[in-house]
């Protein structure tokens, strides 16, 4: 023999053991015959379980009746709660109504007052301002007119001095002038006028105070 | 040196002087260098002076006199006026006499001056006019 041939033969063996297992407890289970004991403990079983399941229905009915008892209760007192519901509210809305009213009538009131007050403190928030700004101008138109005539004053002054200046310059051009003109006549005047000799006894003149004052020692 | 002396005496001015030795130098060659040798006057100078002139010297004095003459202290006149001969020498002479010897003068027209004089010395210009007067009131 083989060694598959041993390992089929170990496998079939095993596999009829199980076989053999099964075979016994199919038969113990459904087979078998029973005890009187078991018997009596079905029957008996099966008498509690009617027992309890007549109970049970018993029990079922009376909540069934319970409940429609309770159902029928809650509609009556539903119906009693939405009378005294309504009756409630009818009496809550003409309460508020009367509230509504009266809050209505409160506030115009008030705002009646309001609008008095507002009225009141506008009339009075505007003549402060006509007053504070009639103050302004007046203080800008002083502080304005002051300016003005400080600068008038200046501009005034400046043209006085300027006219004076011009007038001294004019003056003095003037003068210059004259100066000229005199200068100039001076000496049409005398060149027209004075002879050779005359023009000759100058020039000695005028020669004798240079070597007076010692302006001609310059000459080598 | 006596010619020199009577060249200055008789020209107050440098051109004038200076004009004078040219004349005398023409005359000097004319005496030296013509046909008959005889000395003849030229102009105003009379013979005597230039007659020690030479051949050999007369080129050598007129440059010395030239020379002199340009060293001459000279004074530049200002005048409103235009002297004639007489009132120049006149001038040139007081001047001379009070101021230096041998003086020249160099005379300018200033019409500005109206009267009086202006003269420069070394570069400054000194006025004696009337119209340097009157600007001393204008300004007072």
């Amino acid at each position: 023999m083989n060694l598959p041939s041993i390992i089929y033969a170990i496998i079939l063996i095993n596999l009829m053991v199980l076989l053999a297992g099964v075979c016994y407890l199919i038969y113990k289970r459904w087979l078998a015959p029973q005890s009187p004991e078991l018997a009596r403990a079905k029957s008996q079983s099966g008498v509690i379980i009617h027992d309890a399941l007549h109970e049970a229905n018993k029990v079922l009915a009376q909540a069934q009746i319970e409940g429609l008892k309770v159902v029928s209760q809650e509609k009556l007192q539903g119906k009693h709660l939405e009378e005294r519901f309504e009756t409630a509210l009818e009496g809550l809305s003409n309460d508020l109504t009367k509230q509504l009213s009266l809050s209505v009538e409160s506030a115009e009131k008030d705002y009646e007052y309001f609008l008095k007050t507002l009225e009141a403190t506008i009339s009075k928030t505007v003549s402060a301002n006509q007053e504070l700004i009639t103050a302004q101008t007046k203080r800008f138109y002083e502080e304005s007119s002051k300016q003005i005539q400080e600068v008038l004053n200046i501009e005034l002054k400046n043209t006085k001095k300027m006219v004076e200046e011009y007038g001294k310059s004019q003056m003095k051009a003037i003068d210059d002038n004259i100066a000229d003109i005199i200068d100039q006549v001076i000496r049409e005047v005398l060149s027209l006028s004075l002879s050779t000799k005359d023009h000759m006894q100058i020039v000695f003149k005028s020669l004798e105070k240079a070597k007076k004052d010692n302006t001609l020692n310059g000459i080598i | 040196m006596e010619l020199f002396n009577y060249l200055l005496a008789h020209n107050y001015t440098k051109s004038d002087l200076l004009e004078s030795v040219r004349l005398l130098r023409q005359a000097a060659e004319k005496d030296l260098y013509s046909s008959d040798g005889k000395a003849r006057p030229v102009g105003l100078l009379p013979t005597k002076l230039y007659k020690d002139f030479t051949k050999e010297d007369l080129y050598s004095k007129i440059k010395e006199y030239t020379k002199k003459i340009k060293e001459l202290p000279e004074l530049t006149l200002l005048l409103p006026f235009i002297p004639d001969e007489p009132n120049l020498a006149m001038l040139t002479n007081w001047l001379r006499k009070e101021i230096n010897t041998s003086l020249l003068v160099n005379i300018k027209l200033d019409a500005h001056l109206g009267a009086g004089c202006a003269f420069i010395i070394d570069g400054v210009y000194h006025d004696y006019s009337i119209t340097k007067d009157l600007k001393k009131y204008e300004k007072k």
